[in-house]
């Protein structure tokens, strides 16, 4: 994990809380088992708190997922202090026996024990999580850039503008992206679709590695990524945030501006602006620069939100937007040219930089309407809902078009849904915690004039799913279960390419589910597992693709008449939570019955264009095994290591041979060094990557054999400086330090040219106002 | 607590409509129509007082019924061609394009099949910057035996890269062998 033990320490420094309806509670007794009412209980970041009834029972309600520090206070007795992990889905609970004062305790004990306990069950599965401190050093990175640094994920990448996350050897379709807790329903048709998503926006991103279908749905079955905004703060004046990076290499500026208040007038109202943009040109590789990969991002949203009592609303809009070019000599005409591409492994021509962005290329808008609320019954349970629109709209320019006029997309794609769910969330009742809910999904997908890449289809996806956690002071156990009912029309040709439009349908229904347990042994150590059974419905590009990708010279043809996957998985993950040493080591199988993948056909497909090999989507017996491990260790003199792990090996058991395209194993480490701390900061580092050469893949299918093994050094320095009073973050890195030539087996570049060469960025970070 | 419930009724209420906006409807029937297919393409010879004519002819542009028909010639006997490039589906000249983009085009002919030695092509037409296009062509079938061999006939498109004459480029928008019988 990419999370040094002070930052753990003050992940999350939530200020004030309309936004999330997750919920701390407990029981607070005295030595002898009564409960105690009238203690005071407070949450030290955000200042905000409880007073507990005459059955000693408190909630503080509106407080976000993540680590929480609490404080317990009443006359006569030790103060309690100590941290409390609220998970996603449900309340964190925390229970307290006071000792009066002559029992003393060393407070600052309790609080790394409390934290350390709470690190320990924070999951039934392997988690990576990104929090406030690590995104504020990492500030400006894209999305995929940021995760690569979690163990168990790794990217899919399509030049310098586009990457996806690869959980665990699986991606696209099989990975739920969540932005505010509401899943990104955006296009995730190919390697070259990338999740649409600010990172800026980030305070805190949480990968859950294996599926997760009973919380999320059908279609997590590879992992859910979580990308949470801060909560809204509350009766403060107006602060904001200026962020900015610059990068050599592509030349590439990003910058964010934040605002955000909580008028004192009005308590309970809380709302952040932002606008951030990002522009890039060419990037290089150590020999040469790589023609038309430039980028422009333009992002925004608003969010407001209140609440009274135990319950609250949150209205939040955002737009993201992006126009990137797609490296020239990537577009190719037959397989005799990708192969001639190929051989020379360099391009064609000297491309001089520039920040201009030509056809091919892509341009996509996502725009999201988010209304979400919750509102607490007098009986302490808990009803919220959310009610969510989307519109992702994809246009995508061919080098040429019939016309000789590139302004007009080769084809383009509207994909419009809208989300409903509604969830019951219990109050404790002795150890017993549950959540029930339903959701409904609502999504249409139209071409625009142009060409098509998929049919126009529409889909309904029901679900309802319960689940309940049992919470004792050595195991927690959890179960849950979801049903699940999918429905598509589409309106693919006759015969996919030629005849009429025909209306087609289909329906799937299936049943997910999950056990888990968590298993605290001593002060330091947990053992989790768990256990799960996920599916996903053949997607539409599954279903009906059929056409010529034209990166990589190969035709791909759909089948209308594939099944569901299903997944049966499970993992097991370690634990150690200590000052000197913070770890968790998670081994995995997933198996995947039905999975849909590329088959290779036989005969290649001979056009007047030339002669092009082909694949089918077909199904598969996959079986995804391996193991992934982050550890963090101080050293003692402000000196910390960091070492991250992720191995994964894909074998299709029908076919007996390796799946094609899975991450090569890979090892990050870093050492660091703190050299002042306080209200100024300053930490250096060091890191290199290691990554193997895949050596497990089917023969004879790709059109190049996996690249080599490599390793990448990187150096970079954090620092927090005091401008007058102004803090203001200063981080300078340098990625690829010695410039190293070196092509990823999963960047799909890597036929023609190599991966960018040496980068370095300043990046600079100014909190104004209350916002400090 | 009244206004919230008031405020969240209303929310429900001004997003019910929203529901309606997603209807579905079928594709435009001219959905793909500005995709750019080659259903058609011709090899048109005339030479000793005859004429020889090869096709290849794809419906649907992307291979499904794909048709070759080759060409038979007699020894000794010099060709002039035309290639005749069509997109039915769009009812377009695709011919007229490529000469319209002469610059960025230029046709390769490559004899196989141990028909290397026995026929020579060359284009006859040129661009502005005084190189082959290859939409005029001759075929010279140097005297000797009965044969059979093939005739590669590529369009190369030159975005890139520079096109010198001689080279061929790395997008490729024709690429046909025709079978050709020597008489």
């Amino acid at each position: 994990m990419a999370v040094r033990i002070k930052a753990i320490l003050c992940v999350l420094m939530c200020s004030a809380l309309p936004t999330a309806a997750q919920s701390i509670l407990g029981t607070v007794r005295n030595a002898g088992g009564g409960p105690m009412g009238g203690v005071h209980v407070l949450l030290l970041q955000s200042h905000r708190g409880a007073v507990t009834g005459l059955d000693g029972t408190y909630v503080i309600d509106h407080v976000a997922s993540g680590e929480h520090e609490i404080e317990l206070r009443y006359v006569g007795f030790a103060t309690v202090k100590s941290w409390v992990w609220v998970p996603e889905d449900g309340p964190g609970v925390f229970d307290v026996v006071m000792e009066t004062e002559s029992v003393q305790m060393q407070t600052i004990l309790v609080t790394a024990e409390g934290h350390a306990g709470a690190m320990l069950s924070r999951a039934t599965r392997s988690v990576a999580i990104l929090g406030e401190d690590d995104l504020r050093e990492l500030q400006g990175r894209s999305l995929g850039d940021l995760l690569s640094r979690l163990p168990g994920v790794t990217t899919l990448t399509t030049g310098p503008s586009i990457s996806k996350p690869v959980i665990r050897g699986l991606h696209s379709q099989r990975i739920l992206v969540m932005q505010d807790g509401v899943g990104l329903e955006g296009q995730q048709w190919g390697g070259e679709h990338a999740p649409e998503i600010d990172p800026f926006s980030a305070s805190r991103i949480e990968v859950v590695k294996g599926a997760a279908a009973v919380e999320y749905g059908a279609g997590a079955i590879g992992g859910v990524v979580r990308i949470d905004a801060a909560d809204l703060p509350e009766n403060t004046s107006v602060g904001g945030v200026v962020s900015l990076r610059g990068y050599t290499g592509n030349r590439q500026g990003a910058a964010s501006i934040m605002l955000e208040g909580g008028p004192r007038s009005v308590p309970g109202l809380g709302w952040r602006a932002r606008i951030s943009g990002r522009r890039a040109g060419d990037s290089r590789t150590p020999d040469y620069v790589l023609g038309n990969t430039g980028f422009a991002e333009l992002d925004a949203n608003l969010s407001v939100g209140y609440h009274r009592g135990r319950s609250g609303v949150h209205v939040l809009a955002s737009r993201y937007s992006t126009e990137l070019g797609l490296y020239k000599g990537a577009h190719i005409g037959n397989v005799e040219d990708l192969l001639r591409a190929i051989e020379r492994g360099q391009p064609l021509t000297e491309y001089a930089f520039t920040w201009d962005i030509a056809a091919p290329r892509q341009e996509i808008t996502h725009d999201v309407a988010l209304v979400r609320g919750h509102l607490g019954l007098r009986s302490g349970d808990v009803v919220e809902g959310h009610m969510g629109l989307q519109s992702n709209r994809r246009a995508e320019f061919d080098a040429h078009s019939r016309s000789g006029d590139t302004s007009q997309p080769a084809f383009s794609l509207d994909l419009l849904s809208q989300s409903f769910d509604l969830k019951f969330r219990a109050r404790p009742r002795g150890p017993w915690l549950g959540v029930a809910g339903v959701s409904l999904v609502n999504q249409t997908n139209r071409n625009g004039e142009s060409g098509f890449l998929i049919p126009n289809y529409h889909a309904w996806t029901a679900g309802a799913f319960s689940f309940v956690t049992r919470v004792g002071r050595r195991w927690t156990h959890e179960a849950g279960i979801r049903v699940d009912l999918r429905r598509m029309e589409a309106w693919p040709r006759e015969r996919l390419s030629v005849g009429p439009f025909v209306r087609r349908t289909h329906e799937w229904t299936a049943i997910s589910a999950n056990l888990g347990t968590i298993r605290k042994i001593g002060e330091h150590w947990s053992v989790a597992t768990q256990a799960s059974l996920a599916w996903r419905p053949p997607g539409v590009n599954e279903l009906y693709n059929f056409g010529l990708h034209h990166g990589t010279a190969q035709f791909e043809v759909g089948d209308p008449d594939l099944g569901v996957e299903r997944g049966r998985s499970g993992d097991v993950t370690v634990r150690h939570e200590s000052q000197r040493w913070t770890s968790e080591v998670s081994v995995f199988v997933n198996h995947i019955d039905g999975f849909i993948h590329l088959v290779p056909e036989p005969q290649p497909r001979v056009t007047i264009r030339g002669s092009f090999p082909s694949f089918r989507y077909g199904h598969a017996d996959a079986l995804l095994t391996g193991f992934d491990a982050g550890l963090t260790v101080a050293l003692g003199r402000g000196f910390s290591t960091e070492t991250t792990l992720s191995v994964v090996r894909g074998t299709d058991r029908l076919a007996d041979r390796p799946l094609i395209f899975m991450p090569a194993d890979r090892a990050r480490l870093r050492f660091a060094r703190s050299l002042l701390s306080g209200r100024r900061s300053l930490e250096v580092g060091v890191n290199a990557t290691v990554v193997a050469r895949q050596t497990r893949y089917p023969e004879g299918i790709d059109f190049a054999e996996p690249p080599p093994a490599y390793q990448l050094v990187g150096l970079d320095a954090t620092g927090r400086f005091l401008v007058g009073s102004q803090a203001v973050d200063v981080t300078i890195s340098a990625d690829n330090l010695f410039n190293r030539s070196y092509r990823d087996y999963l960047s799909r570049y890597r036929y023609f040219v190599d991966d960018p060469g040496r980068t370095i960025s300043l990046g600079l970070r100014m909190p104004f106002g209350s916002a400090d | 607590m009244k206004t919230l419930r008031t405020v969240a009724l209303t929310l429900v209420i001004l997003c019910l409509p929203l529901l309606m906006a997603c209807d579905s409807a079928e594709p435009e029937p001219c959905g793909a129509c500005e995709q750019e297919f080659i259903t058609r393409l011709e090899l048109r010879l005339t030479g000793g007082g005859g004429t020889a004519v090869a096709t290849a002819t794809d419906a649907d542009g992307d291979g499904v019924d794909l048709e070759i028909t080759g060409l038979t010639l007699d020894a000794g006997t010099i060709y002039t061609g035309t290639i005749v490039v069509l997109d039915q589906i769009n009812d377009e000249d695709v011919a007229a394009e490529i000469l319209a983009e002469a610059d960025e085009h230029q046709f390769f002919f490559t004899a196989g099949g141990g028909l290397a030695s026995r026929l020579s092509v060359a284009a006859t037409d040129e661009d502005v910057n005084g190189l082959p296009i290859g939409l005029q062509f001759t075929v010279t079938v140097i005297a000797g035996g009965a044969a059979t061999g093939t005739l590669n006939v590529a369009l190369s498109h030159f975005d890139e890269e520079p096109k010198n004459g001689t080279t061929r480029s790395d997008e490729t928008d024709i690429d046909v062998t025709f079978p050709v019988t020597i008489r």
